[in-house]
């Protein structure tokens, strides 16, 4: 298995929202006992495409590069 | 992959209304800008910088006790206002120098001004009088200990009342804990906690481990998914919301399963929140025996501040609680920071091995192990040094000299501060806790939560009470 290459990262894909902000308007009550903008939190966010909560590392074939 | 009633959230609406600025919704804050895009930093650099700015203060024989203003013990409105009205000036300066703080580091995160401010002002002010209502001399015969009035009138304001969603800016119950806690360094001798730091690893491990394994299995017994199964686990298990949403990320859950998570968290925090500190005043356990079950058996780090520090507030003031104020929220400290909070990576990057190599998660993705340092919960860092660095200053003065020279000069400021930001995180969980909000959970994940719950309650009360008892009752010592 190997890693998604760098440029192909849920990251830098179109169906990928990880804004902190987003994610604590998305998570009701994430903001309550925690935070968007924590370390833990790293840079995951939400696959729009798989409806995943994903490590922006994360990749796939369906990948489609953002603007 | 089995789909579950129990684990459906709409979240389509909030969705939709993004989408138009969708370009702006991938942000990455790792590697350096790690160091001004996460609060955790932020917390190091605020709660670091007060410390080193009272101590060269002190080294040159001066003091931030103008500035680190706190209502005066009343007994009457009278006392209560000449008190307030004589310091006004000090509470200006105060408010000034949050406001600034606060204000360019979550603009450097990324949010709006114009809706922190406001915000800020309203926490402030309410801020003061849960402060003035400690202060008063019979707050602890009616049970009003600042925190559980900070999260209960917060409760009342967002769930009757009601505020927009734009303060939340300004309700930001991480940062003021993790600043809080970084200042609550400062006030902890670093012997103590290299002393009690390996009980309180061998305790935390004992519990997370049984915790996360009863609610895992439960909730796969129940027929739940298992990545919601460990998101429910870590949430219990580790670090409350903040471990849900990391192992949500390092599994790859369902979008739909952290908001369940974070449902089961909130609920049960809040209930621990005053569970806990009554049954420990029933049962007039010690202070630091109590914070260490607090530590143990809470969700959340700002959660269990509240309790640890509400039940440590009676000591002095109700009779038979034995210890003293600080070892409950030292022993809250040890057990929650230094116990739980600090291995979330590890468990993160487990749990994302297990989740590819045994689960079959989609393919082209491998846990790297800087994860474990990505997801480390860096305040935790500051939160050492500003230990450290006041165990060093503290090491040249003899016992009789720290209590009259460096604790009210040095140490009592510092700690006032640190109050404040407790009052305002407490005070914001109490304000973005909206229970008609929170996403419906259903039965399933309820119940392997619950089991978790007992398990860990009972548990964390033998290993506090009785196992490690010796340490948490000795902790000033």
């Amino acid at each position: 298995m190997a890693r998604t290459p760098g440029n192909r990262r849920c990251l830098h894909c179109t169906h990928f929202r990880n804004h902190p902000a987003y994610l604590e308007a998305v998570f009701k009550g994430l903001n309550s006992l925690s935070s968007g903008t924590a370390s833990v939190r790293k840079d995951d966010g939400i696959c729009l495409l798989h409806d995943l909560y994903l490590s922006a590392d994360d990749g796939c074939d369906r990948f489609q590069a953002a603007r | 992959m089995a789909e579950h009633q129990d684990d459906k959230v709409d979240l389509t609406e909030t969705e939709a209304a993004w989408d138009e600025e969708a370009d702006e919704l991938r942000v990455s804050t790792m590697g350096w800008k790690e160091l001004y895009l996460k609060e955790d930093w932020w917390a190091i650099w605020v709660g670091l910088g007060i410390v080193c700015v009272a101590v060269l203060f002190f080294l040159n024989g001066g003091t931030i006790h103008w500035i680190s203003i706190k209502p005066g013990r009343w007994h009457s409105f009278d006392q209560l206002f000449s008190d307030f009205g004589a310091h006004l000036g000090q509470y200006g300066a105060l408010f000034v120098l949050w406001l600034v703080v606060f204000g360019i580091s979550l603009r450097i995160m990324g949010y709006k001004l114009a809706e922190f401010i406001p915000s800020f002002v309203f926490v402030y002010v309410f801020s003061i009088v849960i402060f003035m209502i400690g202060a008063w001399d019979q707050a602890h015969h009616y049970n009003l200990e600042p925190p559980l009035v900070a999260l209960v009138l917060g409760m009342l304001i967002s769930n009757v009342i009601g505020l927009p969603r734009w303060m939340d800016t300004g309700f930001r119950v991480e940062y003021y804990i993790k600043i809080g806690i970084v200042l609550l360094g400062a006030t902890l001798p670093f012997t103590l906690i290299v002393w009690a730091g390996p009980v309180a690893i061998v305790q935390a491990s004992i519990v997370s481990i049984t915790t996360f394994t009863v609610i895992f299995f439960v909730g796969k017994r129940l027929g739940l998914d298992r990545r919601l199964a460990a998101v429910l686990g870590a949430g219990g298990a580790v670090c409350g919301v903040s471990g849900a949403i990391a192992i949500a990320g390092a599994v790859g859950a369902k979008k739909e399963h952290a908001p369940i998570a974070i449902t089961m968290v909130i609920l049960w925090a809040i209930v621990m929140i005053f569970f806990l500190p009554l049954v420990s005043r029933a049962l007039h356990l010690h202070t630091g025996v109590a914070g260490a079950w607090i530590g143990t058996s809470e969700f959340a780090d700002a959660a269990g501040f509240a309790a640890a520090q509400a039940y440590g507030n009676l000591a002095g003031h109700v009779a038979g609680i034995p210890g003293k104020a600080d070892d409950a929220v030292w022993g809250f400290t040890l057990m929650k920071v230094v116990g739980r909070d600090i291995w979330i990576g590890i468990w993160a990057f487990v749990l994302a091995l297990i989740a590819t190599t045994r689960w079959e998660r989609k393919a082209g993705t491998q846990p790297n192990p800087a994860e474990i340092w990505w997801r480390f919960p860096k305040f935790v860092i500051g939160f050492m040094l500003a230990s450290i660095i006041m165990t060093l200053i503290a090491k040249g003065y003899s016992f009789a000299d720290y209590n009259k020279i460096v604790k009210p000069e040095l140490v009592g400021p510092i700690k006032t501060l640190r109050t404040w930001a407790f009052i305002f995180c407490f005070f914001s969980i109490g304000l973005t806790t909206r229970f008609r909000e929170l996403a419906a959970a259903g039965a399933k994940p309820f119940q392997a939560f619950t089991a978790g719950v007992v398990v860990n309650v009972l548990l964390g009360f033998i290993l506090s009470a009785f196992v490690f008892a010796s340490y948490w009752q000795n902790l000033s010592h």
